[in-house]
């Protein structure tokens, strides 16, 4: 709000000052004064999302340690060859993430598929 | 049998080839661009989905007496038009297929609308894991206003400054919606460049991403992107959509539909809707959004100095803006001691995700096992925003 009242400010103080033209001053202060304001837009974007990451990253901490561990993945299937130990891995944090977190145990990779 | 030849003669005289003996030899230089670009998309692949619809466009505005071409610039005129009162050189105009469909340009709605598919089809992951890769974002929108000062000093009005210097942002619907409102003169122009630009992004790129870096700060290898949660993926539209557009209300349109397309995708919930935003939605915009850009190409208003001036100042935004995010990365590889590769920051100017592979691509020859592809996608997210943001900017300082 505060830049949109700048920006007011701008337009009515020099761009339709009373001789109505306009004139090298008001190229800079768009050139300068634009790329300053996109970055200040982009800079405070920074900033929330910096914060906003910090706090994900206790929370989803806080929620990990309420769950029980997730049990190695699927070792028959893995064993008996059907897919090797990082798919399975991989099934298993993709159902995990698919059931909003909750951990799952999975003992078979038929039990996977589903 | 006179009749016959004075028939023959009639129909000759009021064909279109003769007009291109009387008067509108512009036209069919333009038929022949509409073709070369109609080449370029085809056969080289540049920006096809949008470069084949605007030549086509382009060519059916260039054909004499098809009445074909969008022939007004504001919706007053549009109104005097649709009333059968708008009279241009003692002819009075009537309203065609691509009178209306350019309504949707006027009236701002195909940018946001195509906004709203890339929103869907973009991850921002990238960006949320490292929010520090806004900076890039906004480093690489000094293209914009260069070419705007550009622009002003060789002649050209403030809007037309500020449509040109958008280019600069190698955004396409932004780039559109900027002209559409502060100059619809140079929609045509300005659109062409845009595009052409954007396909050239792997020739125009490279040369000055090696000139500002040094072969170390090429190779650098940069640390994995943290993982992150469905739950932030749900927050950061939201969150991003309300800062932009409480601090600037004109970025608001694009930034919501952008934001707006990307929820869809995250929720979840609303996965039909994701779908046809991604596909259905955003290819009928874009056909009409095409063709009626390029209908606006009339050879007699399109073949100007001022159009090859536009191309020209179109390169140096978008070289000054990639130098820009060049830079910028330098200095955040210099600031983090070595973790930031600086060749991330060229992939700041939009482009999505055509930039991002040279960034990557740029990156593995000089390190070959170094993959900077995700690193790069947090930057190009990040200017898609920031061209939208510059674009608010340019349109709330800029009187029209």
């Amino acid at each position: 709000m505060l830049l949109e009242i700048s920006f007011d400010m701008i337009r009515r103080g020099v761009f339709e000052s009373p001789a109505g033209s306009w004139d090298w001053s008001n190229t800079l202060v768009v050139t300068l004064a634009g790329f300053f304001i996109v970055f200040l837009v982009l800079l405070l974007l920074i900033i929330v999302f910096t914060v906003f990451g910090k706090v994900m990253k206790k929370v989803n901490e806080k929620e990990a340690a309420k769950k029980p561990a997730v049990e190695a993945p699927a070792p028959a299937a893995a064993e008996s060859g059907e897919v090797d130990d990082e798919t399975a891995a991989v099934i298993v944090a993709a159902i995990t993430e698919a059931r909003g977190g909750k951990a799952v145990v999975i003992k078979d990779i038929k039990e996977a598929g589903k | 049998m006179a009749q016959f030849f004075d028939a023959l003669s009639k129909l000759a005289s009021e064909s279109g080839f003769v007009s291109f003996f009387t008067g509108s030899w512009q036209n069919l230089i333009m038929i022949i661009v509409a073709c070369v670009l109609l080449w370029l998309g085809i056969k080289k692949g540049f920006e096809p989905l949008l470069m084949v619809p605007i030549a086509f466009g382009m060519l059916l505005a260039n054909l004499p007496g098809a009445n074909l071409s969008v022939h007004y610039h504001n919706i007053p005129e549009f109104i005097q038009l649709i009333k059968g009162e708008l009279v241009v050189d003692g002819v009075k105009l009537e309203a065609g297929l691509l009178d209306w469909l350019y309504l949707g340009v006027k009236a701002g709605i195909y940018p946001p609308l195509i906004f709203l598919g890339i929103g869907a089809m973009t991850d921002f992951s990238p960006l949320i894991a490292r929010p520090s890769s806004f900076i890039l974002g906004a480093a690489a929108q000094l293209g914009i206003f260069g070419a705007f000062l550009m622009a002003m000093f060789l002649g050209f009005d403030p809007q037309a400054a500020g449509s040109i210097g958008i280019i600069g942002g190698a955004d396409g619907p932004t780039a559109i919606l900027t002209t559409s409102i502060l100059k619809p003169e140079l929609l045509g122009p300005i659109a062409v460049a845009a595009y052409s630009y954007m396909a050239l992004v792997p020739i125009i790129q490279p040369p000055i991403m090696k000139l500002l870096t040094t072969k170390k700060e090429r190779a650098v290898v940069m640390e994995t992107l943290r993982p992150v949660s469905k739950r932030e993926k749900i927050l950061f539209p939201i969150m991003v959509t309300i800062v932009v557009s409480l601090v600037l209300p004109s970025a608001g349109v694009l930034v919501g539909c952008l934001m707006l397309g990307n929820l869809l995708k995250e929720s979840g919930v609303t996965e039909r809707l994701s779908k046809m935003a991604q596909n259905e939605l955003c290819n009928i915009v874009t056909i009409m959004l095409g063709v009626s850009v390029g209908a606006t190409t009339n050879g007699k208003t399109f073949l100007t100095a001022d159009t090859l001036k536009i191309v020209l100042l179109g390169l140096i935004a978008f070289s000054v803006g990639t130098a820009g995010g060049v830079l910028f990365g330098k200095l955040m590889y210099v600031v983090t001691k070595g973790k930031v590769n600086p060749l991330i920051g060229s992939a700041g100017v939009s482009a999505v995700p055509m930039a991002a592979r040279v960034s990557q691509k740029v990156g593995q020859q000089e390190n070959p096992s170094n993959f900077l592809l995700m690193h790069a996608m947090g930057p190009n997210v990040s200017g898609v925003i920031g061209s939208a943001v510059a674009a608010g900017v340019l349109l709330a300082m800029i009187p029209h």
